[in-house]
């Protein structure tokens, strides 16, 4: 299973791609059937607004994979590029290291909600918000790694035949530090998709006729007590799934990465 | 010219290594450095060739050519001087086009090109290391126990070589090794690291 990455990939991208087919009519207010439990013409139920929770539930999923996915791969970029930064010189290691501290030292919640409301909000705020939460703690290990790559005898032989920072850096870091990457990845994709419902939650995230996971299992919240459990659970099922998919994706592609394919054979699994 | 002026080097254990050592290595000498084990050799390798900094004092290298050093060093451990995620092709790549001439010379067949470092053996991967540092064209050469992992009869024929194309450039030469025959036959001077401490 972990060797065939590209089986979970293609269902995660079905995932994403099925809902474009939905159109709004499809989750759009009808009084007449409100507070459905879940049956043969409404596979998930319905909400206090006769709202279907099937094609809500897979509308919401894409835009939170995509979130999930931006904010996940360019926070790792960041963390590699602050990583890299580090390596410069002593200084700027210096620099790096305490905005590292300086970022962790508060919660994630706080800084984000202060970043998202700084720029208004709304999907860039949720965003850049968590991008510049989530770098960190990847970076940290980054550089640890980075720092004792920078030690090894054949980047430091590298310089002597006259190879700048930035091409050791790509040609030299990035092999070694890519499976550290994807693990980046993997972690902090999960985490968005739960950050983003948070801050939608506190109301400083998404605006609440954009269905997105985090805001469908935060307004079940009130529902629930009156018995209305398909709210919370099969959109949290279906969010469980796509995690799963993503790391049995991520874990294939590592694989595949590491293998070895000189002469055809795999030597190194 | 590589001068040492006063250098001195002390490990972090406190072991003095080095010791106000004042030394100059001219243009197109060949050197041989001889030694016990752990008397410093390869730490005036090292410090020679810019890869660690002496406790005190200073040395003045040649000038560079486009960023690449002038003095290059031919590491002691072949398996720590090349990427161990690279192929053979791209790790000669480094040090710019592949000389086929040079690989022919020192008898590297071009399927070893899309292997790994840990794919060849110890001697094998010390060739690749000596093409590699041949391939920059450098004014001075530091050889560490070069051919320390080769059989005698591909040592003799690796030096044979590897000295035909340094004589040919008239390249600063300076060779660590235990073996004073070796050292009596391809320099004009032998050293005892002992000579230099004081």
């Amino acid at each position: 299973m972990t060797r065939k990455f590209w089986v979970p990939a293609i269902i995660l991208l079905l995932f994403f791609l099925f809902p474009f087919l939905i159109s709004g009519e499809r989750f759009s207010i009808h009084l007449m059937e409100k507070n459905q439990a879940p049956s043969f013409s409404h596979l998930f139920g319905t909400d206090w607004l006769g709202r279907d929770m099937f094609f809500r539930t897979w509308k919401a999923l894409q835009l939170s994979i995509g979130i999930g996915l931006l904010t996940a791969i360019l926070s790792t970029i960041c963390s590699f590029f602050m990583s890299t930064l580090a390596m410069l010189n002593q200084p700027m290691d210096r620099i790096i290291s305490w905005l590292v501290d300086l970022f962790l030292s508060l919660p994630h919640l706080v800084t984000l909600l202060l970043i998202s409301f700084t720029l208004g909000g709304g999907m860039k705020g949720v965003v850049i918000g968590l991008v510049l939460t989530h770098w960190p703690s990847l970076t940290r290990i980054l550089r640890a790694e980075m720092l004792q790559l920078q030690q090894t005898t054949y980047v430091q032989m590298s310089k002597k035949l006259g190879k700048g920072f930035w091409w050791r850096a790509w040609h030299h870091f990035v092999p070694h530090i890519l499976p550290q990457m994807l693990v980046g990845i993997t972690v902090i994709f999960p985490h968005a998709i739960l950050h983003e419902a948070s801050i939608t939650f506190l109301g400083f995230g998404l605006s609440a006729e954009q269905p997105a996971i985090g805001i469908i299992l935060s307004e079940s919240m009130q529902y629930l007590s009156s018995g209305m459990w398909w709210l919370a659970f099969f959109p949290g099922f279906v969010l469980l799934i796509v995690i799963v998919l993503f790391q049995l994706t991520a874990k294939g592609l590592r694989n595949s990465l590491e293998k070895d394919y000189s002469y055809g054979q795999i030597t190194r699994n | 010219m590589i001068r040492t002026k006063n250098v001195s080097y002390q490990t972090k254990a406190g072991t003095r290594i080095l010791d106000h050592t004042n030394w100059e290595w001219k243009y197109g000498q060949k050197i041989g450095l001889m030694g016990k084990s752990g008397a410093g050799k390869t730490t005036l390798a090292k410090i020679l060739a810019g890869f660690l900094l002496p406790s005190s004092g200073e040395v003045i290298p040649p000038k560079e050519r486009d960023g690449v050093a002038s003095i290059q060093l031919i590491w002691q451990h072949p398996e720590q001087a090349v990427n161990p995620k690279w192929r053979v092709r791209k790790i000669l790549e480094e040090a710019g086009e592949i000389d086929q001439g040079l690989l022919q010379q020192f008898n590297i067949p071009s399927e070893w090109l899309q292997r790994f470092p840990q794919q060849l053996s110890g001697g094998e991967l010390q060739r690749i290391c000596i093409v590699r540092c041949l391939m920059v064209n450098p004014s001075y050469i530091i050889a560490d126990e070069m051919t320390s992992m080769l059989d005698p009869v591909s040592q003799a024929e690796i030096w044979k070589q590897f000295m035909h194309i340094v004589e040919a450039n008239n390249t600063g030469l300076l060779v660590i090794s235990h073996e004073r025959k070796l050292l009596e036959r391809i320099t004009d001077h032998i050293l005892d690291i002992e000579e230099l401490q004081g």
